[in-house]
């Protein structure tokens, strides 16, 4: 703990951006990203269209549904939002702690090594080899090695992070947890279930995982953004430093049990479901303290959510993090259960959270990063906006429809009606998901498009302008 | 660099939520200790429930003492530092561009 002070005082101690932050990096991360949300979102697509019986590749062994399924989960899981949050903590993390990361070098071989793990992961699914552990089907054989590069991703990044000195503000807090959380969170979910434990010990640990996945891998990296992304845009601090820590530290201590909150009514003691149901109800109260900070720190300016593009997408993900909760808090009660288990409720929860939030967290923050790093304004903040309405109305018609056809679902069993109708009642509601999904393919290829658009243009015109830090380049 | 309502309004609530955060944590925490006791003494249908009591155990020891630790670092005396100091950084990095 021996390096700079929080606030370097002297303009020659105080390092310049150029070399903290490897731009040309950031951009790769969120190329990649993005080609793999196409590749998500295609699988999904094909999904949908086997749903409603228009099956486009039939007697296709390496394409059949339920690899393409996987395919889907996990291109977006660790395709888009790890590709996503690795370009975006190569800005922030820098920008931070005023040190570079680790290694330079260590940067681009994590990189190309990251882009094989996910590659080798869906061809190994596509072949066969897919592991039985729900979100972690990355075949086995992959498994040591992916495990191997979040160990480099925590050394990268932790350094820079373990260096600083004094107090550290709450966006390194989350990042330094969640290099930690997810290093043991993979480790849990891909070794114990297959080599040490079996039966519903396996099971609760399967639990565990897919749930810490979302509350311990991406949460924290997606709320580390968002607490410095959002001051900068608004250009004033966080209503209150003192609540982001009490969110933090809630995270920490009542995530870890929440995930046989996945396995109720299974033979794991009941008072572990019961503990998992109260863990994951209380947690309601660390999210209400999150969702009050955002709400104080936004006090005063609330017109800027609306005309900052940038903003517009966290706040929104705000919006969707706060009902994706209260809709976990409420689904997750012995009740409810018994209603929506194995229907498209939880499918609808799961776009919700996955799409809702974190990946409309990282549209912000790739609307605000990439005029920054090109220096010059979108090719077309009309495309940007389009982007944007496609997004977000699109997912909020899927996850509408998704939960309502769950409802119905669940009260088409409880009723004892014949397999066959809860699937004809489906039909009507897949059709419509079908549509929703495409309207959201169609906006992140134009948000694509847009994208090298604003390439060529930096490289025809040169560096227009600093281009402003308030995020305005992408409002039309 | 808070004016004081501000800071006496940032001391209250930050106690305020910790202890309605913490007080059903700990609570619940010690329920479940209670039950994997009870486990761990007699019941042998349940004993394989001690795996992710223990995962649990590890995680949340090892966040009390880091937590431990940061509070005696001196972390939690002055809250709303970190937030000033990392505007006033960004405000330095922005106009060297």
């Amino acid at each position: 703990m021996t390096a700079a002070p929080a606030v370097l005082n002297t303009d020659q101690d105080f390092p310049h951006h150029q070399e903290l932050v490897e731009e040309r990096l950031v951009l790769w991360y969120f190329i990649a990203a993005l080609t793999f949300m196409v590749v998500s979102m295609l699988a999904g697509i094909l999904m949908g269209l086997q749903l409603i019986r228009h099956n486009p590749l039939p007697a296709v062994e390496l394409l059949s549904p339920g690899r393409w399924r996987m395919v889907h989960t996990n291109a977006i899981a660790y395709g888009f939002l790890a590709n996503a949050f690795l370009g975006i903590m190569h800005w922030v993390v820098p920008r931070l702690t005023l040190r570079p990361c680790f290694s330079r070098s260590l940067s681009y071989a994590i990189f190309a090594a990251w882009q094989l793990v996910v590659l080798a992961t869906a061809v190994g699914i596509l072949l066969g080899q897919a592991q039985g552990v729900e979100w972690g089907e990355t075949p086995v054989w992959i498994d040591p090695v992916a495990l191997f590069g979040l160990l480099l991703v925590a050394i990268n990044f932790g350094t820079p992070i373990l260096q600083t000195r004094g107090p550290m503000y709450v966006t390194l807090w989350y990042y330094l947890a969640a290099l930690v959380w997810t290093f043991l969170t993979y480790a849990m979910g891909n070794f114990v279930p297959e080599y040490f434990v079996c039966g519903s010990s396996a099971g609760a640990v399967g639990g565990l995982f897919i749930h810490d996945l979302v509350g311990l891998f991406v949460t924290p990296l997606g709320w580390g953004m968002m607490y410095y992304f959002v001051p900068i845009l608004l250009k004033r601090p966080m209503w209150s430093h003192g609540l982001s820590l009490v969110g933090f530290w809630g995270l920490a201590f009542f995530y870890p049990l929440q995930g046989i909150h996945h396995f109720l009514y299974t033979p794991i003691p009941m008072f572990l479901q019961y503990g998992a149901v109260l863990s994951t109800i209380a947690l309601e109260m660390v999210v209400v303290t999150v969702i009050i900070n955002f709400l104080g720190t936004l006090h005063g300016t609330g017109g800027l959510a609306l005309t900052n593009l940038p903003l517009r997408y966290f706040y929104t993900g705000i919006l969707f993090y706060f009902l994706t909760c209260l809709q976990c808090a409420l689904q997750v009660t012995m009740t409810f259960q018994a209603l929506i288990h194995f229907t498209d409720w939880v499918v609808g929860h799961a776009h919700m959270v996955m799409f809702g939030v974190f990946s409309m967290w990282q549209f912000g923050a790739m609307t605000y990063l990439i005029p920054r790093i090109f220096k010059t304004d979108w090719y077309s903040p009309q495309w940007c906006e389009w982007h944007y309405w496609a997004s977000a109305g699109g997912l909020s018609v899927m996850a509408g429809d998704l939960i309502l056809a769950g409802l119905f679902q669940g009260w088409s069993w409880a009723a004892l009606q014949p397999w066959d109708a809860s699937i004809r009642l489906s039909i009507p509601f897949w059709s419509v998901r079908i549509v929703a999904g495409l309207a959201m393919f169609g906006a992140q290829i134009l948000f694509i498009v847009n994208f090298y658009l604003t390439w060529r243009k930096s490289l025809r015109v040169g560096p227009e302008r600093a281009v402003s830090p308030s995020g305005n380049s992408a409002t039309a | 660099m808070t004016d004081e309502p501000a800071a006496y309004r940032t001391h209250w609530l930050t106690w305020l939520f910790a202890t309605l955060v913490l007080v059903p944590t700990i609570l619940g925490f010690a329920n479940k200790f209670l039950d994997l006791v009870l486990v761990v003494q007699g019941d042998e249908d349940g004993a394989f429930a001690v795996t992710p009591i223990v995962n649990y155990l590890l995680a949340t020891a090892g966040f009390l003492c880091l937590f431990v630790w940061t509070a005696t670092q001196g972390a939690f005396q002055n809250l709303d530092e970190p937030s000033h100091s990392m505007m006033e950084n960004e405000h330095r990095l922005d106009q060297q561009t």
